[in-house]
């Protein structure tokens, strides 16, 4: 949560360390106003949102991967 | 003594903690992608390389962090069930994927860490222009049971089509994120559904 917090306070240094990271990982590019561009679509949250773990299980259902039970009552722990 | 596997959804904070002798230090084997959707894996890897590690400064000089990147979470989860790694950040749908496997026992969503950055992406000047202009056409996902895969074929099953595995009325090919690119401009595949920032980089 608090690496998190951290992100979301400081766009800018975290975009910088993304990108080097990135770059040494997979040996590709990426230009500073793409990822700030890229940044934009994406929420960086601690929440686990139900309802997004609920489509989840109907897509994975609808897509033959989920077979037998689905109970996710057990899925989410906080430490 | 390995008390419980530890995932999250789509990249999260997790804390297993092993406890040994007063010398001996703790080994904590972290993955992740990467993604942008991945961020706190990514930068907490490169505070790890830098020696200002994130997590090392607040669990102390006992405690290793080791770092461990997949493609997709299909590859991931693998690493999990082998024990090769203690926790990671993970798409929802392999994340799901597992723990239904294990029938809800193994694994368990500590934190979310991100949400969307995920896209279906084709050319301004592809011919397809409706859900329907997808039939007879290849999209590439990252890895066959990663999270945008399942999406992909939810959707594509969701507009009356036909997909297997390996085949029917549109084609799914699972190709790793950074080899995307170059099969989408060659022509290889016709859309792309992926995630940032490799989704800005076939914009």
């Amino acid at each position: 949560m608090e690496l998190t917090t951290w992100i979301q306070e400081h766009e800018a240094e975290a975009q910088k360390l993304l990108i080097a990271e990135l770059k040494e990982e997979t040996r590709a590019a990426f230009a500073p106003e793409a990822v700030a561009q890229a940044w934009k679509r994406i929420k960086f949250t601690t929440e686990v949102s139900p309802n997004l773990i609920a489509k989840a299980v109907q897509d994975g259902k609808d897509a033959g991967f989920y077979k037998g039970s689905t109970d996710t009552s057990k899925l989410v722990e906080t430490p | 003594m390995k008390i419980k596997t530890l995932v999250a959804v789509i990249g999260a904070l997790a804390i297993f903690l092993q406890t040994g002798g007063a010398e001996e230090k703790t080994v904590i084997r972290f993955g992740h992608f990467p993604n942008i959707t991945h961020a706190q894996g990514v930068i907490a890897h490169a505070l790890t390389r830098q020696g200002k590690g994130w997590f090392e400064e607040r669990l102390g000089p006992n405690v290793e962090i080791q770092w461990f990147t997949y493609n997709a979470g299909p590859s991931a989860m693998e690493a999990i069930f082998a024990g090769s790694l203690d926790l990671t950040y993970v798409g929802q749908g392999p994340a799901l994927n597992a723990h239904f496997k294990s029938n809800g026992e193994e694994i368990r969503v500590i934190s979310g860490a991100a949400n969307a950055g995920a896209a279906l992406v084709v050319k301004v000047d592809s011919a397809i222009k409706t859900p329907a202009d997808f039939r007879g056409k290849k999209i590439a996902t990252p890895q066959l049971g990663n999270t945008q895969d399942i999406s992909c074929r939810a959707w594509l099953k969701a507009q009356g089509f036909n997909v297997t595995q390996t085949g029917g009325d549109v084609i799914v090919v699972p190709t790793n994120n950074p080899d995307q690119l170059a099969l989408f401009q060659s022509g290889g595949v016709d859309a792309v559904w992926t995630v940032e920032p490799w989704v800005t980089r076939l914009s």
